[in-house]
């Protein structure tokens, strides 16, 4: 991925010979944002893979945010955190994408979900069932991105940023745009839902 | 026992409480098992979040996304002229309102004028000319008129009652 995702090797050469200014402009423009997405891809790319659910919507979403942050980056200010400037785009992007589709859960109860296939009823709904077989973080990633799936997309952008990224309230609130206390309370109310319907899993393996 | 603090240990996890509140969160998790194994928990969740694998994307989504910004540096969109129509939800309902209004409202009013049948004004020519021709034994002023007139004029008003 990041190797492809180049700071246009040659090109820039080549369109300083053929080009007028605003060519020039443009891919000094793209190479100065390929440079800052090479170092802070991989957060981008988590964030957009948890927030959307699959890699074909992550990708989607990706592809969406980042051309969104490319045409305002004249907008962006050089020295603060570029991934934080493109979370607050992407959740913008997302949150409008969820409202568009409606405010139904992403994934069906009864999809396949983990590379066993199990059903999010089985593995989530009910507890009766044994989740011994589970002992793996990678395992749980199925039944963890459904629990995630299923809150409002408010509160999942909240602990993905909290929780997967690291993210403090303060930089919460700046990245999707609300208050601090705000940031608090859906923070809260995802992770005891979360809390609540990963209860099976949550005391038993490495993350014990 | 102090009541339950289920509601602060999210705030309690990320160190965000004040003082006062954080001594009566640890005071109680002392002496409750069930807020502490709760706690546990939302420990155990946080630590599965941080521990998710990285996830994979398609071999050819960097050269599509590349090409993408290329073409975007090559020809970039007018962002000044969109922004205009891209308006917050609630102002997005009130916009279709008002188009709706426009676009109903306009040919309403254009019909309206022509439902109504025009005034036409009053042809006093031809009511006199109709009027000499149905009544030509019956003046318009006989010798009673007068009389009329003039003791209607000059009568005492009646006192009310």
């Amino acid at each position: 991925m990041a190797d492809a995702v180049s700071v246009l090797p040659g090109l820039t050469e080549e369109t300083a010979v053929t080009s007028g200014p605003a060519e020039r402009s443009g891919a000094h423009r793209l190479a100065a944002f390929e440079g800052l997405l090479q170092r802070h891809l991989r957060g981008i790319r988590r964030v957009a893979y948890r927030l959307a659910g699959n890699v074909d919507d992550a990708e989607d979403l990706l592809q969406e945010a980042l051309v969104e942050a490319f045409r305002a980056f004249d907008r962006y200010q050089p020295g603060t955190y570029f991934d934080r400037w493109v979370y607050r785009i992407m959740t913008r992007t997302h949150i409008d994408w969820v409202r568009r589709r409606g405010r139904r859960p992403e994934t069906s109860l009864d999809a396949p979900v983990g590379p066993s296939g199990d059903t999010l009823v089985s593995l989530i709904g009910d507890t009766r069932g044994d989740p011994q077989h589970l002992t793996d973080i990678a395992d749980l990633d199925g039944p963890i991105q459904a629990a995630l799936d299923r809150l409002p997309a408010e509160f999942k952008t909240a602990v993905v940023l909290a929780d997967v990224e690291g993210l403090s309230y303060d930089e919460i609130a700046a990245a999707v745009g609300c208050p601090v206390g705000t940031v608090r309370s859906r923070l809260h109310r995802a992770r005891e839902t979360l809390r609540r319907a990963l209860q099976p899993y949550l005391m038993r393996g490495s993350w014990k | 026992m102090s009541r339950h603090v289920t509601d602060r240990l999210s705030a309690y996890l990320d160190g965000a409480l004040g003082a006062s509140a954080l001594e009566q969160v640890e005071a109680h998790l002392e002496v409750c098992g069930s807020c502490s194994r709760a706690y546990q928990e939302l420990q155990a969740l946080q630590r599965m979040l941080r521990g998710l694998p990285e996830p994979p994307l398609s071999q050819g989504f960097a050269d599509r996304l590349h090409w993408r910004l290329q073409r975007e540096a090559a020809h970039p969109t007018r962002r000044g002229a969109l922004r205009w129509f891209q308006v917050r939800p609630p102002f997005r309902v009130a916009l279709a309102c008002a188009t709706m209004l426009l676009i109903l409202g306009l040919p309403a009013t254009w019909m309206a004028d022509r439902l109504v049948p025009p005034e036409t004004p009053l042809d006093t020519d031809a009511y006199i000319r109709e009027y000499l021709v149905f009544s030509l034994d019956q003046p318009l002023v006989d010798e009673a008129s007068p009389a009329f007139v003039i003791s209607d004029s000059f009568a005492p008003e009646s006192p009310r009652r």
